[in-house]
């Protein structure tokens, strides 16, 4: 009996769960860096505290080391345009307000979502050359051939793409990045993130990233098929609704990150940073 | 002598029989403690049945009255589900300990209060948007213990034609799991509010930042 006492408590709880673990850290997508993310999360040792005279925490001297100790840290990105990025974000903003908004805001009542989820799966399935060309260039052979035969299946099966028929096909999912682009190689080859730049309209961007967006264009020019068979009209007009198409989903998001946000040029700064990095991870 | 020793035989039997079955019971409770992969199940479920009592999934209109009650249900729910005392000394840093208790438990007041308004209140102001997360639409994938009491849960939820990887950090309270980071698409909120905070209160002291956190919520209403 001693025995069945004993055994129920040297045995943790977790020993009775029949849920699955997993482990690796892997493919994690950046969470369980979360926890050993370095100098964001230090709460820091309150036993250490200066006390003044009377034995009561000195706050002043304190609040002025740890902010010494802030400045000196390492930061997410670089952002030595930080005063013009700002202004271009102020302006970003106006136009997000006073001219997306209500071309979006006409878009969604003429395009519901669920048409506009399907048109995006056309523009994204017609992204294909981008992602095959910089797999290659990254040597993810695998995840080319992937691309290649998810691209056949929804061109030919799926309307050009406005069904997703390759999700269905266990041995084509998931191409690894999911939306692998020119930063990515950039990246892959050695290229750092350099600083954060915001453009105006575009909105946020780092400087390998905008570097990428150069080499992206050309593999769109070159293999986009309004290019040799039709008018300029008709490219442009493709890509327009192409941008047209995302807007209303990227402004709910960025209307969203602003009314959480406290200070909405850093909330925005370092969401786009951590996104772009947890695309590298994948 | 003989009935007497059988007696206390039994006695003794009846007594340790009725131990054993105690110590199996509260052995079952241990075997039932929660790990955080069931504790993240069982908040999805809460919320889902929430969702059934007012009918949202069955696309049904909903008065204000109605949409008042379901914030105050959404509220305590949320209250359970997550340790917003331990999430805004994660979001506020090392600058923590030049807070005074009275800031702190400002701090965790308002903070509290922004999140709410911002993840839930909005929300309910686009009916739509949770009709949408109805369904099978969150599938818990898997956990990973980073420590006895701590662990990230892997998650992904369906939303339109996509899937997105959710995560949540988890922490053990007094014997229970509480969500107290959310991680989507490989970006940790409670990182996105660190950034803005410390930034901050570089440039402000703790009272002045109270301040634009509060004038924050206060213009979010």
């Amino acid at each position: 009996m001693f025995l069945v006492f004993l055994g129920i408590f040297v045995f943790p709880p977790q020993v009775f769960g029949s849920e699955p673990v997993q482990k690796g850290r892997g493919d994690t997508s950046g969470n369980a860096s979360v926890e050993q993310g370095g100098p964001d999360f230090d709460l820091g040792d309150e036993k250490s505290d200066n006390l003044d005279q009377d034995g009561e925490l000195d706050r002043e001297a304190l609040y002025q080391k740890l902010r010494k100790q802030d400045q000196g840290r390492k930061k997410l990105i670089a952002d030595p345009l930080e005063p013009v990025n700002r202004a271009v974000f102020k302006f970003n903003d106006k136009v997000y307000v006073y001219v997306f908004t209500p071309v979006s805001d006409t878009y969604t009542v003429i395009v519901p979502s669920g048409l506009r989820d399907k048109i995006g799966n056309i523009f994204y399935n017609l992204g294909y050359p981008q992602r095959f060309v910089n797999d290659l260039l990254q040597f993810r052979f695998s995840a080319a051939a992937k691309e290649t035969g998810s691209f056949l299946v929804n061109t030919c099966l799926g309307f050009l793409g406005y069904l997703d028929v390759a999700q269905h096909i266990e041995s084509l999912n998931n191409p690894s990045p999911p939306d692998n682009d020119f930063g990515v190689t950039l990246r892959y080859w050695g290229m750092g993130q350099g600083f954060y730049i915001v453009w105006p309209v575009m909105g946020p961007s780092t400087l390998r990233v905008s570097t990428g967006m150069v080499g992206d264009y050309f593999v769109e020019h070159y293999t986009d098929p309004f290019t040799y068979y039709s008018s300029w009209e008709l490219s442009w007009g493709f890509r327009m609704e192409e941008r047209l198409n995302s807007v209303p989903s990227i402004l709910n998001r960025y209307n969203k990150m602003k009314g959480a946000a406290l200070s909405p040029y850093v909330a925005v700064k370092n969401g786009y940073v951590q996104y772009r990095q947890n695309k590298l991870r994948k | 002598m003989f009935s007497k020793r059988t007696f206390l035989l039994k006695t003794i039997t009846l007594v340790l029989g009725f131990c054993f079955m105690v110590i199996l019971s509260s052995g079952v409770g241990l075997a039932k403690k929660e790990s955080p992969y069931n504790a993240t199940q069982h908040y999805i479920d809460d919320v889902m049945q929430l969702f059934q009592e007012y009918e949202i999934c069955s696309e049904k209109k909903i008065g204000p009255e109605e949409k008042k009650a379901l914030r105050k249900d959404l509220s305590k729910m949320a209250a359970k589900i997550f340790d917003y005392d331990y999430m805004c000394r994660k979001a506020v840093g090392p600058y923590w300990r030049v807070f005074t208790d009275k800031q702190r438990k400002q701090a965790v007041k308002l903070f509290t209060e922004l999140l709410e308004e911002n993840y839930f209140g909005k929300l309910l102001k686009h009916m739509q948007e949770i009709q949408r997360l109805c369904g099978e639409n969150i599938r818990v994938m898997g956990q990973e213990m980073l420590s006895s009491d701590k662990a990230v849960v892997r998650s992904i939820i369906v939303y339109g034609d996509k899937e997105y990887p959710v995560n949540y950090n988890m922490r053990k309270k007094a014997g229970k799991w509480q969500i107290y980071n959310v991680v989507i698409e490989g970006v940790s909120l409670i990182k996105n509010y660190s950034s803005q905070f410390r930034e901050i209160l570089g440039r402000n002291k703790p009272k002045a930042f109270l301040q634009k956190l509060q004038d924050k919520v206060a213009s979010q209403k």
